[in-house]
């Protein structure tokens, strides 16, 4: 009689328990570790922070759901999406047709289009893709960037690299004579000094331009709709606007 | 099935230009650590202290750090000590650097297998240490090092791959940007996976005919 007891008190303190996590769902957050400002790793903190995680809190404090972010390359967000991995993609990723027939994204969040570096001793001022005739240019692996890059046929070998910051590195030992990226994360970087030997092209025109978005598998319509009722509610009341501000993005 | 095929007609212009690369990278190291492994290897065996001590150093220094690293090292580090290589070079040099220790302590062990006796009999013939080495112990040696040789050329082959992280398009960078771009990594991956299959699986039956006819050779 005791055991029935202690058996059935057992049963409904888990069942009490498992209640108490069911309603707080925890969804993984894929992002970039080298992404500044949209996404980062602040070494002080060993988190990675930036406008798209602060964006996927708020969103998650909205909608109902906890937030668990992490840090992988760039161009394997998709597929850890698509086979899992994550539930969500927060990252500086533009919404595109292609990545539309695989994923779903939310509604935009922040436009802005490809900037152009060179080493500080190339003091021409470079408009546009023509200019840089018969150079090495470098892009970074998954971006929406090296199609348009490749099929202009005017560039001998457009180099992959696996983040952003290895490309600012390579224009900064002047390896790589030019280098296309997210405006926004290039002037981030050189604006915080690491690579004193890069210049930011400002005559240079963007041509490959797009805004991010959220990314969640195409099964996942529910999250969808969550995401963008909350994301309209974030952009109504200014929140979305504060974390632009907070991070330097106009 | 079809849809496989047909990926894999659109797809293969591009990753045999990988596959270019990955032969240009695995040639270059595979020359570049046999030529340093044979340094090291003499150095090791030499009856100077000094030069085996030296050796050792190296040899183990080198066994001791992954290769990736030693890529980004010389590819992103040694810039600022101001040696600045381009990718290709970089990978080459790396992989033969990485790749030297390891052809040593093969030659090594294919040069102290020789029996004594073949030393002493040379030495009591008058012969220096380098008539020695060049005319009695490595040709004797050459039957040993051979088949472990082939194990470390197929070895090679796969870790050509790892230049992909200092952005030379090899197969491995290539079938990832295919991929990447076009989402179809079942596809992809599968393509590359065989490329490297079609190029290894000769080597590999080349080691075992080599295994085989230096077994005979030595009885």
């Amino acid at each position: 009689m005791l055991l029935k007891k202690l058996a059935v008190a057992l049963v409904l303190s888990s069942l009490a328990l498992v209640n108490a996590h069911a309603d707080v769902k925890v969804l993984k957050v894929g992002s970039t570790p080298t992404g500044i400002p949209f996404t980062f790793l602040d070494i002080k903190t060993n988190t990675i922070e930036g406008v798209m995680v602060d964006l996927i809190r708020e969103i998650g404090k909205d909608a109902g759901f906890k937030v668990e972010i992490e840090g992988m390359q760039f161009s394997t967000l998709i597929p850890s999406l698509t086979s899992n991995k994550i539930d969500i993609i927060a990252a500086a990723m533009y919404i595109t047709p292609p990545r539309k027939e695989v994923i779903d994204f939310s509604g935009p969040v922040y436009t802005y289009g490809e900037g152009l570096i060179v080493p500080k001793s190339e003091t021409k001022d470079y408009k546009e893709f023509a200019d840089l005739k018969g150079e090495t240019v470098g892009a970074q692996k998954g971006t929406a960037f090296i199609e348009p890059l490749q099929k202009t046929g005017l560039f001998p070998e457009v180099k992959i690299y696996d983040n952003i910051p290895s490309i600012l590195a390579d224009v900064n030992t002047g390896r790589l004579k030019a280098g296309f990226a997210d405006k926004p994360i290039l002037a981030y970087n050189i604006k915080q000094g690491l690579f004193p030997e890069v210049r930011l092209v400002n005559s240079y025109v963007s041509t490959i331009t797009g805004s991010v978005g959220i990314g969640v598998r195409k099964s996942d319509g529910e999250l969808l709709a969550k995401i963008n009722a909350s994301l309209d509610k974030l952009t109504r009341d200014g929140t979305v606007k504060k974390i632009l501000d907070k991070w330097g993005l106009d | 099935m079809t849809k496989f095929l047909a990926d894999a007609r659109e797809f293969l212009p591009i990753l045999l230009q990988g596959v270019w690369l990955t032969i240009v990278v695995t040639s270059g190291s595979l020359v570049l650590s046999t030529l340093l492994g044979m340094v090291w290897a003499l150095m090791r065996v030499s009856r100077v202290r000094f030069l085996q001590w030296l050796s050792q150093i190296v040899v183990n220094g080198i066994r001791g750090i992954p290769i990736i690293v030693q890529l980004f090292y010389i590819y992103f580090v040694m810039p600022e000590l101001g040696i600045t290589l381009t990718a290709l070079q970089a990978s080459i040099i790396g992989l033969g650097i990485a790749y030297s220790a390891y052809q040593a302590e093969n030659f090594r062990a294919g040069i102290e297998a020789i029996d004594k006796g073949q030393i002493e009999a040379s030495e009591s013939l008058g012969m220096g240490w380098a008539l020695m080495m060049r005319r009695v112990v490595l040709p004797q040696a050459v039957k040993i090092i051979l088949p472990p040789y082939g194990n470390i050329m197929i070895m090679m082959l796969k870790d050509s791959s790892q230049a992909s992280t200092i952005t030379v398009a090899e197969l491995t960078l290539k079938g990832q940007l295919i991929a990447s771009s076009t989402f179809k990594y079942t596809s992809v991956l599968t393509m590359v996976a065989v490329l490297y299959l079609v190029m290894s699986v000769p080597l590999i039956l080349f080691v075992g005919w080599l295994e085989r006819r230096m077994g005979e050779a030595r009885r």
